[in-house]
């Protein structure tokens, strides 16, 4: 193995372990990435092999995701779960479904921001009842399936309390037990605030967007791939439902 | 408390009533833009615009020119204004109307005007006009701009932004050239105000650069423009300025020498060292203004470069693409997009020993502790030895237990054959010794034991690893301080069925 291939399979063992390598920790390694293009090259290769993304920013430093399906480093259904601390398959899409919002609380378009500088478990858990209700109401299909708009919405209203408070006045918004709006609308920021996708502050709860969060939303969804699956997904959900009307 | 805190305390509680009641001249401005027109007539017609307009022309047409405006000026006016702005052409009766409910709204019921007031800051009640009435010698009903209505006219079209770090620059000069040192003092704080805002502005123009389309482009060309354009004058006054204030610092320190001084050049002499220590401050934060202005330039080129190649690519739109799981109701596709956000899945069953070695080995490890601190941190570690070394506790435990067993045996006897025992054993016997999965390994073990004290061969004997056995024995010998030892012979021909269908050799026991 020549040292250039070396190097690669060290920069990406460190990678995939979540190790950092960017200007202050593995210097070296970070420093060999940007330079030298055979590095580059081979690294780009064994991601690839791999089916993750490599990405690199300048605060970040180099660090890969996995995308939906990998065969290597993806998920079972009970593995998401359990990441998430969903309790049931509506649980998870519940926990997606809010991830979208946060999304599209900071973001018009993958290249267009908005104003918001900050969220709070409130008023993200509003913004998420309001859409939910949106999109159960607008809805003609009766597909009864975990993952239908309907279903999570009964389940959301009908299955959870807002909080394990009843008095509204001293509602505690950073609850994470029980089975309530607020417990999941926190475990899954508490999830991004893990893996680094956002700060919370301690003191004011606020909760704000990193440099890594705007890298994945701006690389990820500007690619052309990720926009062709999603689509292709689409057409395959409107062709199952085809295929239910007419059976 | 924070003591530090003492100073800007007092700057601002002194400050901010002067503030307050500067705040008063816009006040009327706000409320007239909330006040409304008739919906159905004029909805489109916003009264703040309008507002501004008139104002506008009173300035120029009456101010300016010494006119006297009366009702019927206004409504010409306002009937060309609201053509040309909103595209409606009013007449007769309508246009009357309009100008009257403008009039109305700009004095506010029956030309009281507008109270403002703040509890502490402003306790006294203000009242601010903008159009105040006068009658002519005729007559005639005449309107004409209060002072606060031309100081608000004219605040709201200052200098160029880019150009206020120069005015203040020369307003700063002037007033040290009159000696006026306690007000240069003070307007050294606004240059110091400039130019801290235009650093604050150029990260907005990078955002906009970024996030805002074309119309960022637009206001990042522009402000480059004023600010190229600027900078080269704002430095020489920098360097003017500075060297003024020494000249005039060190005239103060030869006189001290020569004569007694004043308490007005007292007073001056303690001015000019605070502005030279001030000045010094701001000639930092200008350098880091140029400096924030050239990395702003090469990352505009680095952004257009990016947008360019995105150009023909549309971007992802977030609400379209929820409406359309609106239509087909199901979040399925959702899982696709938050996947990026979970970190890798390591699945925790490869050869567990091979990659804790990977994870362990470092050859940086000499000159690199801190990383290596920080790589073990967050670097997953398997624990494999837990498991082996709980295997081996066991079976040494059972071992020892099935040898005490057979010591208690042959304590009044020379010998036994276990198919015998197995037969007359109650039931405890039979449940921890003969059923103990361990059983059947003892007795093969001793066997194997056995054989290579025929072999006697040491090394051989390591290699095979009878270790659990010897070390079972060798620890109840010495708790048991038995004289003899005991061996294991096989009886052949002969068999124990030990569990249904499943025999092995009787075996004989024997104390050596």
């Amino acid at each position: 193995m020549d040292s250039n291939t070396k190097m690669a399979l060290e920069i990406f063992s460190n990678m995939i372990r979540n190790v950092p390598v960017n200007e202050k920790i593995n210097k070296d390694l970070y420093r060999s990435l940007l330079t030298n293009s055979i590095v580059a090259a081979e690294l780009d290769e064994i991601v690839e092999m791999f089916q993750l993304e490599l990405y690199i920013t300048e605060t970040e430093g180099a660090f890969v995701i996995a995308k939906a399906n990998n065969k290597v480093f993806g998920y079972t259904n009970e593995e998401l779960r359990s990441r998430l601390g969903a309790k049931n398959n509506k649980e998870l899409y519940l926990c997606y479904f809010v991830i979208y919002c946060v999304i599209a609380t900071f973001y018009i378009q993958s290249n267009y921001r908005t104003y918001v500088e900050y969220i709070t478990s409130k008023s993200l858990l509003d913004r998420v009842e309001d859409k939910l209700t949106a999109l159960a109401t607008n809805t003609n299909i009766e597909n009864v399936d975990d993952s239908s708009f309907k279903d999570m919405h009964k389940y959301w209203m009908n299955e959870m309390n807002e909080s394990n408070n009843r008095n509204k006045e001293t509602v505690d918004f950073n609850e994470k037990r029980g089975k309530t709006r607020l417990t999941l609308i926190n475990k899954t920021l508490a999830f991004l605030v893990e893996n680094k996708y956002m700060d919370k502050d301690e003191y004011t709860s606020r909760y704000s967007i990193t440099p890594k969060f705007e890298y994945i939303v701006e690389r990820f969804f500007d690619d052309a791939e990720t926009k062709t699956v999603l689509q292709r997904l689409l057409d395959e959900e409107i062709e199952e439902q085809r295929g239910n009307i007419n059976a | 408390m924070n003591e530090d805190y003492i100073k800007t305390l007092n700057t601002t509680v002194n400050e901010v009533s002067v503030r307050m009641r500067s705040l008063a001249k816009y006040y009327p401005f706000f409320k007239i833009m909330n006040g409304n027109y008739n919906k159905d007539e004029y909805g489109n017609i916003d009264a703040g615009e309008v507002c501004m307009g008139v104002i506008s022309f009173l300035f120029y047409e009456g101010k300016l020119k010494s006119q006297h405006i009366t009702f019927v000026n206004i409504q010409d006016y306002l009937q060309m204004f609201v053509e040309k702005v909103y595209g409606i052409k009013l007449i007769g009766e309508s246009l009357y109307k309009f100008t009257n409910d403008t009039i109305d709204i700009i004095q506010n019921s029956e030309g009281k005007g507008f109270d403002i007031v703040f509890p502490i800051f402003m306790p006294e009640r203000q009242n601010v006009k903008y159009v105040i009435n006068k009658s002519s010698d005729e007559g005639i009903k005449e309107f004409e701009l209060t002072p606060s209505a031309i100081d608000f006219f004219l605040e709201t079209k200052e200098f160029g932004e880019e150009s206020k770090i120069t005015i203040s620059l020369l307003i700063l000069k002037k007033l040290i050239e009159h000696n006026e040192y306690e007000s240069a003092l003070i307007s050294l704080t606004n240059v110091n105000a400039e130019v801290i805002k235009q650093i604050a502005r150029v990260y907005e123009i990078e955002m906009a650069l970024m996030y805002g389309g074309n119309l960022g482009y637009k206001s990042f060309l522009e402000y480059r423009k004023l600010a190229d354009k600027h900078q080269a004058e704002e430095e020489k006054l920098f360097s003017e300025t500075m060297e003024q204030i020494r000249t005039l610092r060190e005239d103060y320190a030869t006189k001290v020498s020569k004569s007694q001084l004043g308490e007005k050049e007292i007073n001056a002499f303690r001015c000019l060292d605070e502005m030279d220590k001030e000045l010094n401050k701001t000639v930092e934060l200008h350098q880091q203004l140029l400096g924030k202005l050239v990395i702003l330039s090469k990352k505009a080129s680095e952004i257009l470069r990016k947008k360019k190649i995105n150009l023909l690519r549309p971007s992802f739109d977030f609400s379209t693409y929820l409406d359309k799981l609106g239509q087909i109701g199901s979040a399925k596709s959702l899982e696709y997009m938050a996947m990026p956000f979970f970190p890798l899945n390591i699945q925790e069953s490869f050869a567990l020993p091979k990659i804790n070695e990977m994870i362990d080995f470092d050859d940086n490890s000499s000159n690199n502790d801190d990383t290596n601190f920080q790589d073990k941190e967050n670097a997953i570690l398997i624990n494999t030895d837990k498991f082996n070394n709980e295997i081996r506790e066991r079976v040494l435990h059972n071992y020892k237990y099935i040898i005490n067993y057979f010591f208690m045996l042959l304590k009044d006897r020379d010998s036994f054959i276990m198919g015998d025992v197995i037969m007359d054993a109650d039931e405890e016997a039979n449940k921890n010794i003969f059923k103990n999965p361990d059983f059947i390994g003892l007795i093969l073990d001793f066997l194997r034991l056995n054989e290579e004290n025929v072999l006697s061969d040491e090394e051989w004997k390591k290699e095979k690893g009878n270790d659990s056995l010897e070390k079972a024995l060798e620890a109840v010998y010495m708790d048991r301080l038995e004289t003899y030892k005991i061996k294991i012979e096989t009886i052949e021909g002969s068999y124990i069925e030990i569990a249904p269908g499943f025999k092995m050799t009787n075996v004989i026991i024997r104390k050596v």
